[in-house]
C-alpha cells in the first residue's frame, strides 16, 4: 500500500468529521428556517383577517428553542474535537474524548442505520499522550466498520485501563466482517505506539486497540 | 387525504412536516416520506406532480432514489433539495433527469416555483401522451 503522508491522514480525518457536522448543523438551520417561515405565515394569515392561535405559536417557539439547543450540542461537540489538537502532548480523560467521537460519528452510523454507543463507567481514565492522534486511529477504524458492516449492526465502543495501557474495545454485532480488512485502515498509522488484536466472541467481533497510558514525547512520522 | 399533489421525501421529520404545512398554507397539498423506499412505495400508489427530495438519507439516498423513481415514472418531475450541494452532485441529478437542485435552507417562494414548473410540464406530457394516443386511434380506423 502507497506510504500516505501523516499530514494528509489528519487532514482527511478533521475533514470527514467538519463535513458530517456541518452538514447535520445544515439541517438544524433548515427546520429553523421552515419554523421562522411558518410563523411569518401566521402574521399575512392574521393580516388577512385570521385570528391567531396562541397555542400554535407556543409549540413553534418550543420547537425553534429545541432546535436551537440541538445545534449548540452539536458546534459544542466540534469545538471539543477541535481542541484535540492543542497539543502535542496534553493530559485529558480518556472517556470524555472518546464520547465525543462517538457522538460525532453518530450521522455516520445513522446513514447506514447502524447502532453505534458508548458504554463507560463515570470514572475517569486519566492518561497523557496526543488526543487528536488517538482519536483519528479510533475514527479510522470506526469508519471502516461502518462502511463493511451490514444495516442493523450493533457497535459498542468500551474504554478501560490496565496498569500503564489505555484499552478502546470495538464489539460489533453480528460478526460479519474480516478483521484483516479493518486492520488494513490502520497499516499507515504509525504516530502513536499501539497493539491491536481481535477475538470472536459467540456472534460478536471484538477488537481492542491498546495504547501508552502516558507518553513522553511525540512527534509525526513525515514521509522524507 | 385530500387530492395530494406532492411528494417531500426527506429523513428530517421535523423539516419534511413544516415544509408541507407551509405548502399547504400556500394550496399546494404534500404527503412525506422519510426515505427512498418509503417515498418509491408512495409514487407507485399515487399520481405526484412533482416530488422533492434530499441527497442525504439513510439506506437509498437522493441520487439512488432518482434513479429507481425514473426508470419506472420517466414523466416524474423530481427537484432534489439538498444541504450538501456540489457541482458534481448537482450535475450528475440534472445527468439522470431531474429538474432542478436547491440548496437547503430554501427559499419557500423557489420551492413554489419549482413545483408549479413541474405542474405545467406534466401538463404538458400528460397533452402530448394523449395527442398520440388520438393519433393511434385514428390510424387503425384509417379515418
Amino acid at each position: 500500500m502507497k506510504k500516505r503522508n501523516d499530514t494528509i491522514m489528519q487532514l482527511e480525518f478533521f475533514g470527514k468529521i467538519t463535513a458530517s457536522v456541518t452538514h447535520e448543523l445544515n439541517n438544524v438551520l433548515s427546520i429553523i428556517n421552515e419554523y421562522a417561515g411558518l410563523l411569518e405565515d401566521q402574521v399575512y394569515m392574521a393580516e388577512s383577517g385570521m385570528s391567531i392561535n396562541p397555542a400554535k405559536l407556543q409549540r413553534i417557539h418550543e420547537k425553534l428553542i429545541k432546535q436551537v439547543a440541538r445545534g449548540e450540542k452539536i458546534i459544542k461537540n466540534l469545538n471539543k474535537f477541535a481542541h484535540t489538537t492543542d497539543e502535542d502532548i496534553a493530559e485529558f480523560d480518556l472517556n470524555e474524548i472518546i464520547h465525543n467521537l462517538v457522538m460525532l460519528c453518530q450521522r455516520f452510523a445513522s446513514l447506514k442505520r447502524i447502532d453505534l454507543k458508548h458504554e463507560f463507567s463515570e470514572e475517569s481514565i486519566n492518561v497523557v499522550s496526543n488526543p487528536f492522534e488517538i482519536l483519528r486511529i479510533i475514527f479510522n477504524l470506526i469508519f471502516t466498520i461502518l462502511d463493511r458492516a451490514e444495516t442493523s449492526t450493533e457497535i459498542t465502543i468500551t474504554t478501560s485501563e490496565q496498569n500503564n495501557s489505555i484499552i478502546i474495545s470495538i464489539i460489533i454485532i453480528p460478526a460479519s466482517i474480516d478483521p484483516e480488512e479493518i486492520y488494513s485502515s490502520l497499516c499507515e498509522d504509525k504516530s502513536l505506539e499501539y497493539e491491536i488484536k481481535s477475538e470472536f466472541i459467540d456472534d460478536s467481533l471484538k477488537i481492542s486497540i491498546t495504547f501508552q497510558k502516558k507518553i513522553n514525547n511525540f512527534q509525526l512520522i513525515r514521509e522524507k | 387525504m385530500g387530492n395530494s399533489k406532492v411528494l417531500l421525501v426527506d429523513d428530517e421529520e421535523e423539516f419534511a412536516s413544516v415544509l408541507a404545512e407551509r405548502l399547504t398554507n400556500r394550496g399546494i397539498e404534500a404527503d412525506i416520506a422519510n426515505d427512498g423506499i418509503e417515498a418509491i412505495k408512495k409514487v407507485k400508489e399515487k399520481d405526484y406532480e412533482a416530488v422533492i427530495l434530499d441527497f442525504a438519507m439513510p439506506g437509498l439516498d437522493g441520487i439512488e432514489t432518482l434513479e429507481i423513481l425514473l426508470k419506472k415514472n420517466p414523466d416524474l418531475q423530481v427537484v432534489l433539495l439538498t444541504g450538501q450541494a456540489t457541482l458534481e452532485k448537482g450535475a450528475e441529478a440534472l445527468k439522470l433527469g431531474a429538474k432542478d437542485v436547491l440548496e437547503k435552507p430554501a427559499d419557500i417562494n423557489k420551492i413554489v416555483s419549482k413545483i408549479k414548473d413541474a405542474q405545467t410540464e406534466r401538463m404538458l406530457i400528460v397533452s402530448k401522451n394523449a395527442e398520440e394516443r388520438i393519433k393511434d386511434i385514428l390510424k387503425t380506423k384509417s379515418w
